[in-house]
């Protein structure tokens, strides 16, 4: 019995204390949410070439998904135990910047010709005169759809968006005829995270509107036209209800809905698709007169880390964006890199529609986040996306769910009128 | 015809209630050993194909993600919790089970605010505390939020057992010379094997199941449990069904093991402090 | 601990009666020093910063530092004004009540079946018993990909039997995701309640029975006159457990819905967590905690004082 304590006891020691590679190395720890997507290649390669230009420094790249990786990392600035190379949507930069946990970047930044040669989104991620992040990709957006699907219904790829809806009402279809709807002719994502109030966004700023303006919260009736476009493809049955982002994805990519739209990165999701969309899936330019633009993810550096490491954590940021960097992250990933002018011929012949997202992500666009409230995100999607779900279950009528979005926002966030 | 009725629909009720009980379990392993495109098919099959079964998903889990880590990662939150555990309890419910003061009282008091308490109430304190102790991303932070709950309800086990060892076989003891300490080591803890046994499968299984302590103070990646790795995995692009039900029965299967093993043990725990 | 010291070596084996009593008392204070402490800090500390949290209006990255804001009730106001706040409470009651009925009801039901020892019964309890082993994080899972609206075997099993004509959207319809939630819940927690309640038949004298057979008593009379009433005092207890135990569980809701769609499977407990550490409102949170806690007591004391006769645990 004494003996198998002692053993528990050294057992349990043995896994409790981390294992002390106590030698003079630094580590620098990099949790991130792209390295199961095609972005990961990338990193890695950047990683280990930083790892080779600096002996003594090894950064520690591990995964999360991106809801578990968002909500860790707030937990993990409150605690004042921040990861040194902060990864993160872009969208969260605004709120973490609010909590004072953000290195601002300038005085390395203004060293270099960054601030000179990026997307014009860059310039949003300054708040009160002072940087708190680089934009690693600015969104650019597409139709994604399987062409046989299309095909076989005679459905040409859609231009407007009513030509969008009529679309999708030919592709729903019960191919095996049991009564049950098995493909979709869209797949939409209305459930609560927060992609569900991009859909709302593709959408509204579709119709050319921004959802703030000047502190002031769209109309109701505007949001109110906007949730009502929205139901309308729900009632009609061409997308399933209540699908949060990855079930969108998959329910496209395993031969089960005809359409949906997705940022730059959706080629890389082809390698894992079912057969019979591997070579059917093509892309087309989103079917509104203009785009929710914005930067979709930053690298960032905490402020809770001393100074030595914030050298060190520059020196990564800055060969990530380095001329040589940007033009591999084309190549590799397939999405148009935050350095204007890196796609190279190259990248253009391995990837077919990255010009496409090239051009989407320098359209003129509206902006996806509430101009002024980007601190707010959480909450204004949160409150958005319940209105939205109370609406797409039938509860509330796409009037009566603007109203109480309208009146939730104006009660949660001060200053917005 | 009754008397034949009454018996066929006993045994069709209990083999209704068998079904209900095992089918989501069944599921789970069939699941585990599917390919992932054949688990999103409709209609569904109830009975899999067995060519189909492969063991891709338990590879893909054991050598694709950090799982052997979060399975230590548990296993050595589990062994500390229960070690602490018992060393707190047992000297504490002797103690108490031997004093006729307002102690025993308080105790009561507080077993019931801890067993009522939902973990997301203490969670942002102790998580202030484990920040302090520079506890945050530690197993032992975990540990400290499984006691939280389990040293209360194993102090009460001990002592509702001590109280069932009559005082004249530790006078004798005394007599003999021994000090009432040597005589709880050697008397009285003998006696408490099986209270012990009881202690340890139940702070066991909790602390085994813990998922809110792990999801919040630790930090993810390598260093998190398995119950939370499992979790984790929902959240990836393209949910891979067959790897989360892998994940999901290695996860269950030391619990089903210590069930096997101590039953009796863990009745005894449930019905004086049910998790 | 100090209790025979070197010199004592000569006096007699038989200690002196003198102080015997306070160095006892002091023995046995040392032995409950690690667990008082163990609670003073695990339990009684984090009771007390929730309630002090709670009375100030605090940014996630502040609860590390000293507090220098003035003191307020707005968290109070804000989380009891929030308009889900009352679907919040109605949530927690049926997650609660309807959750801890329906684990009763499976659990009674399977513990008389079990009771009539047919064949098999040992291999059949093991099977009816075994979801009580499947921790509440993996036993969400297992439901989540069960109840899935687009391949999930529930559906399939009811559309095949034709009771419902459409897949029934059970975790993303705001109206019945709480119920899907609950029951998926009672599928992990009724067989605490078979086995609670099989020790209870077990414990129910057979001659009983038999005289009730011999005065004429059919199978419901019985069933009333003997075995409910035999059955009530565990029931008390079991029921008490089961709904303490529902009331503290959040791995279910967190990890099958997160509290959506709509947040309409947010219950007090969920909550709490949400506002923290989703919309970073620690304050809020701690006073949702506070209310929550005072919700338990107070069910809690009214259960007992309801069930006062025999108030054992």
């Amino acid at each position: 019995m004494r003996r198998s304590i002692a053993a528990l006891g050294l057992g349990l020691a043995a896994i409790l204390s981390q294992p002390l590679s106590a030698r003079a190395e630094t580590v620098l720890d990099f949790p991130t949410y792209q390295l199961e997507e095609s972005f990961g290649p990338w990193w890695r390669a950047l990683v280990e070439a930083y790892g080779q230009e600096n002996p003594g420094v090894r950064i520690k790249l591990t995964n999360a998904p991106s809801n578990d990786h968002h909500r860790m990392l707030t937990t993990r600035f409150a605690a004042g135990n921040p990861p040194d190379i902060v990864h993160m949507t872009a969208r969260f930069v605004w709120g973490y910047a609010d909590e004072g946990v953000l290195e601002p970047l300038d005085r390395w930044m203004d060293k270099t010709d960054i601030k000179r040669s990026w997307v014009p989104s860059q310039a949003s991620l300054s708040v009160a005169g002072s940087t708190y992040g680089l934009v690693m990709l600015n969104y650019g957006w597409g139709l994604v759809y399987n062409e046989p699907m299309l095909r076989q219904a005679g459905v040409a790829v859609p231009t407007t968006e009513p030509e969008l809806f009529e679309a999708a009402r030919k592709l729903t279809r019960d191919r095996d005829a049991d009564g049950r709807t098995d493909q979709f002719g869209m797949a939409l994502n209305t459930s609560s995270s927060s992609w569900g109030f991009m859909t709302f966004m593709h959408f509204h700023n579709g119709r050319d509107r921004d959802i703030v303006e000047g502190r002031k919260l769209d109309d109701v009736a505007e949001i109110t036209r906007t949730l009502a476009r929205i139901q309308e493809y729900v009632k009609a049955g061409v997308t399933p209800t209540g699908l949060d982002n990855n079930p969108m994805r998959q329910l496209f990519w395993q031969g089960n809905a005809a359409m949906y739209i997705d940022g730059s990165w959706a080629p890389g999701y082809a390698k894992r698709a079912a057969d019979s969309v591997r070579d059917g899936w093509r892309i087309a330019p989103l079917p509104f007169p203009n785009l929710a633009g914005g930067p979709s993810n930053a690298l960032a550096m905490p402020k809770d880390i001393s100074a030595e490491r914030k050298e060190l954590v520059w020196k990564f940021i800055q060969m990530a964006a380095s001329p040589e960097w940007q033009r591999r992250y084309a190549l590799v990933t397939g999405n148009p890199p935050g350095r204007v002018g890196s796609v190279d011929a190259e990248a253009r012949a391995k990837w077919p529609f990255l010009a496409l997202f090239e051009a989407s992500a320098s359209r003129p666009s509206r902006s996806h986040l509430p101009i002024g409230f980007e601190n707010e995100y959480n909450r204004f999607s949160s409150i958005f996306t319940e209105g939205m779900t109370a609406m797409v279950a039938g509860r509330l009528t796409p009037d009566a769910a603007a109203r109480q979005i309208a009146t939730g926002l104006k009660r949660e966030i001060k200053g917005l009128e | 015809m009754r008397r034949r009725l009454v018996p066929a629909l006993q045994a069709a009720a209990l083999l209704l209630a068998g079904l209900f009980a095992i089918l989501p379990l069944y599921w789970m392993a069939v699941t585990s050993f599917s390919r992932a495109n054949a688990v999103l098919t409709w209609p569904p099959r109830l009975l899999p194909d067995l060519d189909g079964l492969t063991l891709d998903a338990y590879v893909a889990v054991l050598t694709g993600t950090s799982a052997l880590r979060w399975l230590a990662n548990s296993t050595g939150i589990t062994v500390a919790s229960i070690l602490v555990a018992l060393a707190v309890s047992v000297p504490a419910g002797y103690a108490l089970s031997r004093s006729r003061g307002r102690e025993v009282q308080m105790l009561g008091a507080v077993l019931l605010i801890s067993k009522m308490l939902p973990a997301t109430v203490l969670l942002t304190p102790l998580y202030v505390l484990a920040r302090a102790a520079g506890l945050l991303d530690q197993p032992a932070a975990v540990v400290l939020g499984n006691l939280s709950f389990a040293v209360p309800l194993a102090t009460w086990m001990m002592k509702e057992h001590f109280d069932k060892v009559p005082v004249d076989l530790e006078e004798a003891a005394w007599i003999d010379g021994c000090s009432r300490l040597r005589g709880l080591w050697s008397v009285m803890l003998p006696q408490a094997r099986s209270a012990m046994a009881a202690v340890t499968a139940y702070v066991g299984v909790v602390s085994w199941n813990d998922f809110i302590f792990a999801r919040t103070l630790l930090t993810g990646g390598d260093s998190t449990t398995v119950t939370v790795g499992a979790a984790m995995m929902i959240g990836e692009y393209n949910i891979d069904w067959p790897r989360v039900m892998a994940l999901a029965l290695l996860a269950t299967l030391p619990v089903l093991g210590m069930f096997a093993l101590l039953h009796r043990q863990l009745m005894r725990g449930m019905s004086s402090g049910m998790h | 601990m100090a209790s025979l010291p070197a010199r004592s070596e000569a006096l007699p084996r038989r200690r002196p009666r003198l102080g015997r009593q306070a160095r006892t008392r002091l023995l046995l204070t040392a032995l409950m020093l690690p667990a008082i402490l163990c609670t003073a800090v695990l339990v009684a500390w984090p009771i007390a910063k929730l309630v002090q949290i709670s009375f100030y209006e605090l940014r996630l990255a502040e609860l590390m530092r000293p507090i220098t804001k003035p003191w307020t009730l707005a968290n109070y106001t804000a989380a009891t004004g929030h308009p889900g706040f009352v679907p919040s409470l109605a949530a927690t009651a049926v997650f609660v009540f309807a959750g801890t009925a329906a684990a009763l009801a499976i659990g009674l039901a399977t513990a008389l079946l079990l009771d009539l020892k047919l064949a098999g019964s040992t291999l059949f309890q093991a099977l009816v018993v075994s979801p009580w082993s499947v921790a509440p994080a993996i036993a969400s899972l297992i439901w989540m990909f069960l109840l899935n609206d687009q391949f999930g075997l529930v559906n399939y099993l009811l559309l095949a039997a034709g009771l419902v004509s459409a897949p029934v959207p059970f975790l993303t319809s705001p109206d019945v995701a709480i119920w899907a939630v609950t029951f998926a819940t009672a599928w992990k927690a009724y067989p605490f309640f078979t086995i609670m309640m099989l020790a209870a038949l077990q414990s129910i004298p057979h001659s009983q029975y038999e005289a009730a057979m011999m005065d004429g008593a059919g199978r419901i009379r019985r069933f009333t006159a003997i075995t409910l009433p035999g059955l009530r005092g565990f029931l008390r207890v079991t029921v008490f457990l089961g709904l303490l135990s529902q009331f503290r569980n959040v791995e279910s809701v967190l990890v099958m819905t997160g509290g959506g769609p709509a947040r309409s499977t947010e219950t007090l407990a969920v909550r709490v967590y949400t506002e923290t550490f989703q919309y970073l409102s620690p304050g809020r949170g701690a006073a949702l905690g506070v209310l929550t806690l005072v919700v338990a007591v107070a069910t809690t004391l009214a259960f007992l004082w309801a069930t006062r006769k025999r108030a054992d645990i």
